[in-house]
């Protein structure tokens, strides 16, 4: 009987043990996805009038950064507008904010176009063997039938012959 | 009856001929195809900056009946206010980020593509001028928030000096060069020319 209690508080503590385990392993992944998270939102507390004029500028080369790579960005244009017009007001920290969220935002965006811009790349040296592959096959049928041509022509030429004789 | 002209000839598809035929439309397909990618569509871009008043009557924005002049109460060194409203119009492929800059100058003042006031020539009326981003084949007014509400006052004509032959109200477009950092004068302008100062006492 002692043995059973001693047993069944040993499978306790171990089931214990695990539990604290997989409590431990939830905070430290919880802590770590909160990572990303906090450093994309790059929010200060009062932003003076500068970083915020540097913010929107710099939001502004990433939105004209995005429409060269054909992204629509008018959702992003009218974010702008708004910390510009935050800007105007004096309001600087909301409108570093805003410019910093773009930022964050459109980085990302344009990393992922732009591995589709690699298409066109890719794209050409396919049509370049396309090109040659039609050409030559175009030339091969060319140079076959002025072949086939030349030897009905001479095999014409040896019949007639033929009939003459 | 010979059995040839029982059976009814089948005609011939030249199969090669067709081959030959696909081949050279998908030598054309792709060279067009190839030039598109690397060559934008798209017509001519340009930029469009107007003036404009707003008519109450018929509740329109117009570019006729524009002010010509404004009463100047010397006492109070201020003259009556002046509404005008602009339009920008981006027909770029890219974003641009504007700025309308408000300036006044004397009727004789000299503005084209290349020469625009500066704070010799002109009074800078910083506190109206306004900036927008606009994404591609987007405007900005004429409404509210392209209402420009100004007046002359003591110091455009002391910067200035009065002139009874009128003064320069210009509109400069203004964008962001992201090269330079900083923003350049594109070359636009519109402006009310020999507006009139009406001197009151």
């Amino acid at each position: 009987m002692g043995r059973f209690i001693l047993i069944k508080r040993r499978v306790k503590q171990k089931s214990i043990l695990i539990s604290r385990k997989i409590i431990l392993l939830f905070l430290v992944l919880s802590v770590f996805s909160l990572i990303p998270t906090f450093l994309k939102t790059n929010t200060i507390s009062g932003a003076t009038k500068n970083e915020a004029y540097e913010a929107i500028i710099q939001a502004f080369i990433k939105i004209e950064e995005a429409s060269k790579e054909s992204i629509n960005v008018t959702t992003y244009v009218s974010k702008i507008n708004s910390a510009i017009q935050d800007y105007n007001d004096g309001f600087y920290t909301e409108a570093y904010d805003k410019a910093s969220e773009i930022i964050d935002e459109l980085i990302e965006l344009i990393a992922s176009y732009k591995t589709g811009k690699l298409f066109p790349y890719i794209l050409i040296p396919i049509n370049i063997v396309c090109i040659a592959a039609i050409v030559v096959s175009l030339v091969r049928n060319i140079k076959n039938r002025s072949i086939k041509e030349q030897d009905t022509e001479s095999n014409d030429l040896v019949v007639n012959k033929d009939v003459d004789d | 009856m010979s059995s040839d002209e029982e059976i009814p000839q089948k005609r011939n598809i030249n199969f090669r001929f067709v081959a030959q035929i696909a081949l050279i439309i998908l030598l054309i397909g792709i060279i067009i195809s190839s030039i598109l990618i690397f060559v934008p569509l798209g017509g001519k871009e340009y930029t469009d900056l107007e003036i404009f008043t707003y008519n109450e009557i018929d509740s329109i924005y117009e570019t006729d009946n524009l002010p010509t002049s404004a009463n100047y109460n010397q006492t109070a060194g201020l003259s009556e206010n002046i509404t005008l409203y602009f339009k920008v119009e981006n027909h770029h492929r890219l974003a641009k980020f504007y700025e309308v800059r408000l300036k006044i100058g004397l009727y004789s003042l000299n503005i084209d593509e290349e020469t625009y006031g500066n704070e010799t020539t002109t009074y800078l009326y910083e506190e109206h001028w306004k900036n927008r981003v606009l994404a591609r084949d987007q405007d900005w007014g004429p409404n509210l928030q392209t209402e420009i509400t100004f007046n002359f006052n003591s110091s455009i004509l002391s910067h200035l000096g009065y002139e009874a032959n009128g003064y320069k109200i210009i509109f400069e477009l203004w964008e962001f060069s992201s090269s330079e950092n900083s923003f350049i004068y594109s070359g636009i302008f519109d402006y009310l020319t020999d507006f009139l100062l009406n001197l009151v006492s």
